[in-house]
């Protein structure tokens, strides 16, 4: 891997601190949307349903080679990766064929009907405002290589 | 496919967490999260103005108003919070 992929900026959820508080999801859809709506959110705390006291966070991983990219029929694509790492929606781009949600592994895009497009997380330009806000630290910003060696 | 099929991880939240009690309780029976103590009652007064300002905290009407929201918004439900029954615990106490 290049060392520019290793500088570029991802998150990073460790379970052990999270304390399920949400805060993350309601600051993340007060950004995007202006209201405290949990079920906006680009990203998703739930409940671990083998511990109880757990919670299990789903959220765009910005990955090196992103299913969702290659998964955009458009032309030219509306989901594409910046040089900063970051992988983002073009909302003018999008006709809304929801590939990118079949795509994902984790099904991180997300088919909004309001604007018959798909979105998801944009990395909040370079500073998330999930990271920012998490009380606990449960959620970080590390570089590519620090997650890598965090994860093994 | 359904939703819940395509977007496994998208579960609704059912509940808040114990967290968010305090504060939903308090917009319930003030229309604020933040109480109004008294010091602050009292530095409005030296400043002239009223003691409690135009808002929820001095407006029955206001209060009446956001009580409403919340039971719209089926904020009871997912803070998994019986008024009825707080309120009789508070009236007991």
């Amino acid at each position: 891997m290049s060392d520019e992929l290793l500088k570029q900026k991802v998150l990073i959820y460790d379970a052990e601190k999270c304390s399920g508080c949400y805060y993350c999801m309601i600051v993340c859809s007060f950004y995007h949307f202006e209201e405290a709506d949990l079920e906006k959110a680009y990203l998703r705390v739930n409940p671990d349903e083998s511990n109880p006291t757990m919670f299990v966070n789903a959220y765009c991983a910005h990955c090196e080679h992103p299913f969702c990219v290659a998964a955009c029929p458009t032309d030219p694509p509306a989901i594409t990766k910046d040089d900063r790492g970051f992988v983002s929606i073009d909302q003018m781009r999008c006709i809304g064929c929801r590939s990118c949600n079949y795509a994902c592994p984790i099904s991180i895009p997300v088919y909004e009907d309001a604007s018959r497009t798909s979105n998801k997380c944009d990395f909040c330009d370079g500073e998330p405002r999930c990271a920012k806000y998490c009380s606990t630290g449960a959620l970080q910003v590390v570089s590519r290589r620090e997650a890598k060696e965090a994860r093994g | 496919m359904s939703d819940e099929q395509l977007y496994p991880w998208r579960k609704k939240v059912k509940t808040l967490p114990p967290t968010f009690k305090n504060p939903i309780a308090n917009i319930i029976h003030l229309g604020h999260i933040p109480k109004l103590v008294t010091t602050r009652e009292k530095i409005r007064e030296t400043l002239g103005i009223n003691r409690k300002p135009p808002t929820a905290y001095g407006i029955e009407s206001a209060k009446v108003e956001v009580q409403e929201l919340i039971k719209r918004t089926e904020l009871y439900d997912k803070a998994t919070w019986n008024p009825t029954k707080e309120q009789t615990e508070r009236e007991s106490d």
